[in-house]
């Protein structure tokens, strides 16, 4: 029981001390200050300084979310822009093989005609000499069946007659 | 009773300046605590860091945070410049009241501190009042409503720090007293029934009991109470 206390001076049990009322008051703006000062300010401040970063942090990544809403709006235009360029090219690249190939054809059937139309020449050419040539082998031919049937001399104007004769008469043939 | 005597503060020393100026118990144990909260902050706040990983920096926090809110909710924003005071004070008056777990005599079981602490708390209530008021206006509040209230409007000002001062002071010494007073029964009654044996059996158990209620549960309760108190009054000379 400490405060039972026999020998040393003490105060009464209710008694006005002015000094320790002025050291009371003093004690506590120390205390006051050294709280203020070593756990208040310090931690206020570093409560402060989270909240900033946090802000921070927040504010970057809203920022980066646009950027990245911005890019990928850019990226999808771009898309968008990629595709119909591919279309119109490969529409185009359709028609001109189309018409290419339209080209080809007809190329091909003007070849073709051409081809027919000389092939047509040659026939009609050739049918011409094998007719001359079948004309002068048959008068050839006759002539001298002629002249092996009559084995006479014949003149001249006979000769044309006869000759011309079997020629008509081939011809009616 | 033999043995039990009430009284004040000892009296540690006494420097031999102005007169004499005694120094007590109450005094030397301020000093102490002062030591060992300035300690406590140093350990609590020792490499703050941002991300929080030391279970100390997160008591600092919790301390700061929860004292900021109490500020806040009964003083309002506009009196946030407060808050170390009011740390301070709840500070000294737990610690002070809480000492007498060790053994020591309460620093709050002296009429001395609770006066001293409720009369700065008179201080700053007027001084608040003639900041927000003006110094018209400040005395003006005490012919209000009518002038024939003056005699008691200045009564009641002036009842406000004694009624805290002595609130605290008495429920602490109370607790004080009631303690050795048992003590001393208990002391009694073991003698008694060792035949004038001094051996102490009874004086165990109860005793720790009581301690619960009149040194934590009291200390805790009348650092709130004085703290709230302060804010509410301080608080109140605004409008």
């Amino acid at each position: 029981m400490s405060w039972i206390v026999l020998e040393a001076a003490t105060e009464p049990f209710i008694s006005v001390n002015v000094w320790t009322d002025i050291l009371t008051i003093v004690n506590l703006l120390i205390l006051c200050l050294i709280l203020k000062h070593f756990l208040y300010k310090p931690v206020k401040e570093m409560l402060n300084k989270r909240r900033q970063e946090v802000e921070d942090t927040y504010r970057r990544a809203g920022e980066a979310e646009a950027a990245a809403q911005q890019t990928k709006a850019q990226y999808e235009a771009q898309m968008a822009n990629a595709k119909q360029e591919a279309n119109a090219l490969m529409q185009e690249a359709s028609r001109r093989a189309q018409s290419r190939s339209e080209e080809i054809v007809a190329e091909a059937k003007q070849n073709a005609a051409h081809i027919v139309q000389k092939a047509e020449e040659r026939i009609e050419t050739e049918e011409k000499q094998a007719r001359s040539k079948m004309k002068q082998e048959i008068s050839g031919v006759a002539f001298a069946a002629a002249e092996k049937i009559l084995q006479k001399e014949l003149s001249p104007d006979d000769h044309r007659q006869l000759l011309d004769d079997v020629i008509g008469d081939l011809e009616k043939e | 009773m033999s043995g039990i005597e009430v009284t004040g503060p000892k009296i540690m020393f006494e420097i031999p300046i102005l007169g004499g100026i005694t120094i007590t118990e109450t005094v030397v144990w301020s000093w102490c605590i002062i030591g060992v909260v300035f300690l406590l902050c140093l350990v609590l706040t020792h490499k703050l860091e941002k991300v929080p990983v030391k279970k100390t920096q997160q008591i600092a926090e919790k301390l700061v945070i929860t004292m900021d809110s109490l500020v806040e909710s009964s003083m309002g924003k506009n009196h946030m410049g407060y808050v170390p005071y009011i740390m301070a004070l709840f500070t000294m008056s737990l610690f002070g009241s809480l000492i007498s777990l060790l053994g020591l005599r309460p620093v709050t079981a002296d009429i001395n501190t609770t006066m001293s602490w409720a009369i700065l708390t008179f201080l700053l209530i007027q001084f608040n009042g003639i900041k927000n008021k003006g110094i018209k206006g400040y005395l003006k509040g005490f012919v209000e409503p009518i002038p024939l209230l003056l005699p008691i409007n200045i009564i009641s000002e002036f009842s406000t720090p004694l009624s805290m001062g002595f609130r605290h002071f008495g429920n602490i010494a109370a607790g004080t007293i009631i303690t050795s007073l048992v003590y001393g029964a208990l002391a009694g009654l073991s003698s008694m029934v060792f035949g004038g044996l001094q051996i102490p059996v009874f004086q165990a158990g109860l005793p720790a009991v009581l301690s619960l209620y009149f040194d934590l549960f009291t200390a805790g309760l009348q650092a709130f109470i004085f703290c709230m108190l302060t804010m509410v009054f301080i608080a109140n000379n605004d409008s």
